[in-house]
């Protein structure tokens, strides 16, 4: 289940598009500071944290409607 | 609130990084709220999975030859500007001329006819000298026909009003 699980999050997140699974990957996988990755990507501290945001509800979106299909099933 | 406006939320609540107002108003809704609710609870899950995921380990070596593709490459970018001249269009004269003569001179080299066109060069040379030297031969006689009649010349050159010589 819970290899599943991240099956389907590592699926999602090749879905992302480029700019936002970049940050993903930096945050939630690398374990960044946000600081460091606007410094990184050269990109303003806001629009850093609201691509983290939109892909997390993205990746969550994803999550969410496989369990939906998989409990109809 | 409304289900959006606690959305753009949700990350920021997960990570605390939210004002003591909004935290309770996001904390209020997701009590209320089943679909937000749920939605954050993949939320948390996806950000458990995420950070569980290991980073692979690049090996030394691998890393070695990956950052020496780069220099090997600035390497081969300086080589070329040494070469670009070559392709300027103001040049394209001199290359065209440069190939049809190596193209002549492989002919020669090449050809068939090698020889022939030895001898045939050959030949113009000797013309060349014989008419040079029947051309000294010529110079020689007028010099000596000159030495024959120099007085009279200098004389002649002299009596000519428009050099301004004096009538004597």
């Amino acid at each position: 289940m819970k290899e599943e699980n991240k099956r389907t999050i590592w699926q999602g997140i090749n879905n992302l598009s480029s700019e936002i699974r970049m940050v993903v990957i930096l945050r939630d996988i690398q374990g960044k500071k946000y600081d460091e990755i606007a410094e990184i990507m050269s990109l303003p501290l806001g629009t850093v944290k609201s691509r983290v945001n939109r892909g997390r509800l993205l990746l969550a979106t994803i999550l969410k409607e496989k369990k939906e299909k998989r409990n109809e099933m | 609130m409304k289900c959006k406006k606690i959305e753009e939320l949700l990350s920021p609540y997960l990570e605390d990084e939210l004002s003591p107002e909004e935290k309770g108003a996001v904390a209020k809704h997701l009590k209320t709220c089943e679909n937000c609710s749920l939605l954050f609870s993949y939320m948390e899950e996806t950000k458990e999975s995420l950070a569980g995921i290991p980073e692979l380990e690049v090996s030394e070596n691998l890393l070695d030859r990956l950052y020496s593709i780069s220099s090997k490459k600035k390497r081969f970018k300086l080589r070329v500007p040494s070469f670009d001249f070559l392709v300027r269009p103001s040049l394209q004269p001199v290359l065209t001329v440069a190939t049809i003569m190596l193209i002549m001179i492989s002919f020669y080299f090449f050809g068939p006819s090698k020889s022939s066109i030895d001898k045939s060069i050959s030949r113009q040379i000797h013309l060349g000298y014989s008419k040079i030297e029947r051309l000294y031969a010529k110079a020689e006689s007028f010099t000596a026909s000159l030495g024959e009649h120099k007085d009279n010349i200098l004389v002649s050159l002299k009596n000519i009003k428009l050099l301004g010589g004096n009538e004597d």
